[in-house]
C-alpha cells in the first residue's frame, strides 16, 4: 500500500471525507491536519474510489525531502556509513 | 585562437531597439544557417554556438582581436567571455574507496591534538584521499589516545580532512606524504569572530514586540542559550511531544536565529517554535510532516518560518503549504541548496518563498580549516575577501544571500560548532527578517494575511547591502547589517 496526502481546498466537510473514506476497504487514514489535510494509507483501487467520491479534495503521494546535507564530508560529529 | 565568448546588449540582457538589437536579430538569423557565421562589419567573423533570445544573448566562437573589437566599437553589444565554475567535487563518507591492507597500503597514523591543552581528541573523522578525483582513500575515526590509522596506497596525500567533534574546528591539508602526523585542532572560541559575527556583530532585535520564528528541522535543542517556547514532531507515527533534536541540524539553525549566552544569534532571545519534520531513524522529511509543521506554525502564531532543507522534485503539497503560509502573514525562508552551484532547489524556488544563497568571507575561519574548501571565485565581490560559497546553489530564484561558511551556532546538550551551508545563510536571513520586523511594529501589527507577508518580505528585500556579485548569485544582496 502507498500513502497519500489529501488536501482540503478549504471548502470541503472533513468529518463528511472522514466517514466516506472509512467506508472505503483498502484505505486507512493515518493522520490528519486540522481539517485541511489527511494522510491516507490506501491500495491504488481504493485511492481511486476515493477521488471519485471527494472530487474537490486535492490528492498527492506522500514524497520526502532528503535530510539536509552539509557540503563537503561533514560534520564529522554526525558522520554515518 | 577561438575561444567562446557571450554576446549581450551593452547593458541588461536584451536590446529593445537600435543598431544593437538589429545585430543580435542578424545573429539569430544566421544561427539558423546551414553555417551559423556571421561577419561584423569592422570586427570580425563569429560563429554562433547558441541563441538564448533573439534580441539577447548569444553564445559565440571568434578570435580575441574580434571580442576586443566587438568591444571598442560604437555598436552598443559587448562580448563577455565565457566563464566556468568548476564544480567541487562532493565527496559522501561512503564513497571513499578504500584499498585496505590487503592491496599493499601504508599505514598512516593521524594524531589529533587539542590546540590549546595538547591533550587527545577522540571522536575526530579523518578521512584522506591520495586521488581526490578518483574518491581513492580512507577514512578512520580517532580514538581516545586521539589516533586514526588510515590505510593508503602511494606515497602520497593528495587531500586530508579532519572534521572535528563538537567544539572544535576542523582542519585541511593537502599534498603530504603518506606518513604519520599530528593535527592541532584549534578549539572553538565563543569569542571568534565567524562570519556571522563579522557582518553582525551587533544587531536591533527588539526582543519586547514578541516576534516567533517556527524552525522546520531535525527538531531543536536542548541548549541553555535558546528561548525554545514549544516544540512538536510532525513525522507521523512518532509521538509529538518529542521534538528535541536527534540531530544537530535543527539546534545549529536555531542557533543562529536567535541564540543568547555563549553565542549571540541575529536575534537574541527571539522566541522560537521547533517542529521536528525529520524522522528518528534518518529518512527524509515527507511533505505531510512538512505541510502539518507549517500549518501549525500558522495556527501557533510564528511570523517567519525557517526551511533548511531542499532536494527533490516540485510537490505541489509543498508549494501549496507555502502558499497557504504566505497567506497566514508569515514569511517563509528557505535554503537554496547545497549543489554546487547548480539550479535553487525546491522548496527554495517555489513562489512565495524566499530563498537564500551562501556567501562566505575569508579570515573568518581558522587557516588551515575545512572551510577553505568552500572558497570559489568567481563571481568576484566588491570585498576582495568575500566570496559565494562553492557549494551555494545559485538562480533567478535567490531572493537574498547570507553568510553561510565557517558559522558559529549552538549544538544540543550545550556544544558549539562551526557548520556551512545553505541551510546555515537561511537562519541568518530569519534572523535578520526577526529584527527587521521587531523595528516594524506597524507591520507586526497587521491582520495575518497575505499583505503582511508581502510587507515582511519587503523588509528585508528592501534593507539588503549588494555584494556585486549578480543578482543570481545574491538576489537583492545581503541584510544590510547597517540595518538589520
Amino acid at each position: 500500500m502507498s500513502r497519500y496526502v489529501l488536501l482540503n481546498p478549504g471548502s470541503e466537510d472533513v468529518a463528511a471525507a472522514i466517514a466516506l473514506v472509512g467506508e472505503v476497504a483498502g484505505a486507512t487514514i493515518l493522520d490528519r491536519t486540522d481539517g485541511r489535510a489527511l494522510l491516507l494509507e490506501a491500495e491504488p483501487e481504493a485511492l481511486e474510489r476515493i477521488r471519485e467520491r471527494l472530487p474537490g479534495w486535492q490528492v498527492a503521494s506522500e514524497t520526502r525531502t532528503a535530510k539536509p546535507r552539509p557540503p563537503f564530508p561533514r560534520p564529522a560529529w554526525k558522520l554515518e556509513d | 585562437m577561438a575561444q567562446q565568448f557571450i554576446i549581450l546588449p551593452s547593458s541588461g540582457l536584451t536590446a529593445d531597439s537600435g543598431q544593437g538589437r538589429e545585430m543580435l536579430l542578424e545573429m539569430a538569423a544566421a544561427s539558423h544557417g546551414a553555417d551559423p557565421r556571421i561577419t561584423l562589419a569592422g570586427m570580425g567573423d563569429v560563429r554562433i554556438l547558441d541563441v538564448v533570445q533573439e534580441t539577447g544573448a548569444k553564445l559565440v566562437e571568434t578570435d580575441e582581436a574580434t571580442a576586443a573589437a566587438i568591444n571598442q566599437s560604437a555598436v552598443p553589444i559587448r562580448a563577455l567571455p565565457l566563464v566556468e565554475y568548476p564544480k567541487p567535487r562532493i565527496f559522501p563518507h561512503a564513497e571513499v574507496r578504500a584499498l585496505g591492507a590487503g592491496a599493499g597500503a601504508t599505514a598512516m597514523v593521524v594524531s589529533c591534538r587539542d590546540g590549546s591543552t595538547g591533550g587527545p581528541v577522540a571522536g575526530a573523522t579523518v578521512i584522506g584521499f591520495t586521488d581526490f578525483a578518483n574518491n581513492f582513500g580512507d577514512r578512520a575515526v580517532t580514538d581516545a589516545q586521539g589516533q586514526a590509522t588510515l590505510m593508503l596506497a602511494g606515497n602520497s596525500v593528495e587531500r586530508l580532512y579532519v572534521y572535528p567533534p563538537a567544539n572544535y574546528w576542523g582542519a585541511y591539508r593537502a599534498g603530504l606524504p603518506v606518513a604519520n602526523l599530528s593535527i592541532d585542532l584549534e578549539p572553538v572560541d565563543l569569542a571568534y569572530v565567524d562570519c556571522v559575527r563579522h557582518y553582525y556583530g551587533a544587531t536591533r532585535f527588539d526582543p519586547a514586540v514578541g516576534v516567533t520564528v517556527g524552525v522546520l528541522d531535525s527538531g531543536c535543542g536542548p541548549h541553555p542559550d535558546l528561548n525554545l517556547m514549544a516544540g512538536c514532531a510532525t513525522v507521523t507515527g512518532e509521538s509529538a511531544q518529542d521534538w528535541s533534536d536527534y540531530d544537530i541540524h535543527g539546534t545549529h539553525v536555531s542557533g543562529l536565529i536567535g541564540a543568547s549566552g555563549g553565542l549571540r544569534g541575529m536575534a537574541p532571545g527571539v522566541g522560537i517554535r521547533a517542529y521536528r519534520v525529520f524522522p528518528m531513524n534518518g529518512d527524509g522529511a515527507t511533505n505531510y510532516a512538512v505541510l502539518k509543521a507549517m500549518f501549525l506554525a500558522a495556527q501557533q502564531g510564528c511570523d517567519i518560518i525557517n526551511l533548511s532543507l531542499g532536494g527533490g522534485p516540485f510537490d505541489f503539497v509543498v508549494e501549496e503549504a507555502i502558499e497557504d503560509a504566505c497567506n497566514q502573514g508569515m514569511l517563509v525562508v528557505v535554503a537554496a541548496g547545497n549543489d554546487d552551484r547548480s539550479a535553487v532547489s525546491y522548496p527554495a524556488a517555489y513562489q512565495g518563498a524566499l530563498a537564500v544563497s551562501a556567501l562566505g568571507r575569508e579570515t573568518t575561519f581558522p587557516a588551515g580549516s575545512v572551510e577553505e574548501g568552500d572558497v570559489l571565485r568567481p563571481p568576484q565581490a566588491a570585498d576582495p575577501l568575500e566570496f559565494l560559497a562553492a557549494f551555494s546553489n545559485v538562480g533567478p530564484e535567490i531572493a537574498v544571500a547570507a553568510p553561510g561558511v565557517g558559522t558559529l551556532s549552538t549544538l544540543p546538550n550545550g556544544d558549539y560548532g562551526p557548520l556551512s551551508g545553505t541551510s546555515m545563510a537561511a537562519p541568518v536571513v530569519a534572523g535578520a527578517a526577526a529584527c527587521l520586523l521587531s523595528q516594524n511594529p506597524a507591520v507586526f501589527a497587521m491582520p495575518r494575511n497575505r499583505s503582511r507577508s508581502q510587507a515582511i518580505y519587503n523588509l528585508v528585500v528592501q534593507n539588503c547591502a549588494r555584494r556585486h556579485f549578480g543578482s543570481t548569485f545574491e538576489g537583492f544582496g545581503m541584510p544590510d547589517p547597517a540595518v538589520v
